[in-house]
């Protein structure tokens, strides 16, 4: 297994867990009334889940799912630790053999900013658009 | 305080930060679609395994069997752990 592989894994069940429990969060937000309203006219366990559960469980859980993806792409830093050459890596590398601790610094932040704004911005339009999904809205 | 950045380190290493960059984008990418899957499908087993839909059908239809079952292995346990015990 390479190990890009082992970072993707790792990655993967790390964000996991924080999604699954802003995924519960959202679906627990939806009121039993909705349930219970779905299975009045005949809805199926799929049908359920398609059409009243999920969408307005990813309105209410858009937030917490964008910081959660903000903070796996700050998190993958770790992934230097089975020496693969991150922008973290790459910038403790070059420390450690030229000494130019400010410069390395500066374009690590100014490459993190480049990554992180973009999504940043891309999340906060999905939250207002995803918005209006909102039940009562 | 005035600090002296050397540019032309600064040019010089910035291809190494842009191989970096493109494998973090590749690897935050990946990790975040993988994760939004695993999250969804582990969160609605959690929801219907849990509570939710299925104490919700138990009112519709007859989980009379399912309680029994759930009782037996619940109390199958305990007695497990009161032989572990003793």
């Amino acid at each position: 297994m390479s190990e890009f592989t082992c970072a993707v894994v790792g990655m993967t069940f790390l964000g996991g867990s924080y999604m699954t429990e802003a995924f519960r969060s959202g679906i627990e937000a939806v009121g039993r009334t909705q349930l219970e309203s779905g299975l009045s006219i005949g809805l199926s366990k799929v049908q359920l889940a398609r059409y009243v559960i999920l969408p307005q469980a990813l309105a209410i859980s858009i937030p917490s799912l964008g910081a959660n993806a903000i903070f796996l792409l700050k998190e993958t830093s770790i992934v230097g630790a089975i020496a693969l050459m991150d922008l973290m890596n790459v910038a403790k590398d070059l420390i450690g053999m030229h000494y130019k601790t400010a410069e390395s610094l500066l374009l690590l932040v100014l490459a993190y900013l480049i990554l992180v704004l973009p999504l940043s911005l891309l999340l906060s339009w999905v939250e207002r658009k995803v918005r209006h999904a909102e039940f009562g809205n | 305080m005035r600090m002296n950045l050397d540019w032309e380190f600064i040019m010089e290493s910035l291809p190494l930060y842009g191989d970096a960059m493109w494998l973090t984008v590749k690897l935050a990418l990946i990790a975040i679609a993988l994760s939004l899957v695993l999250g969804l499908v582990f969160s609605l087993v959690l929801f219907i395994r849990l509570k939710g839909l299925e104490a919700l059908f138990c009112l519709t239809s007859n989980c009379r069997e399912i309680r029994r079952c759930w009782c037996s292995c619940s109390s199958s346990i305990t007695v497990c752990r009161r032989w572990a015990f003793t």
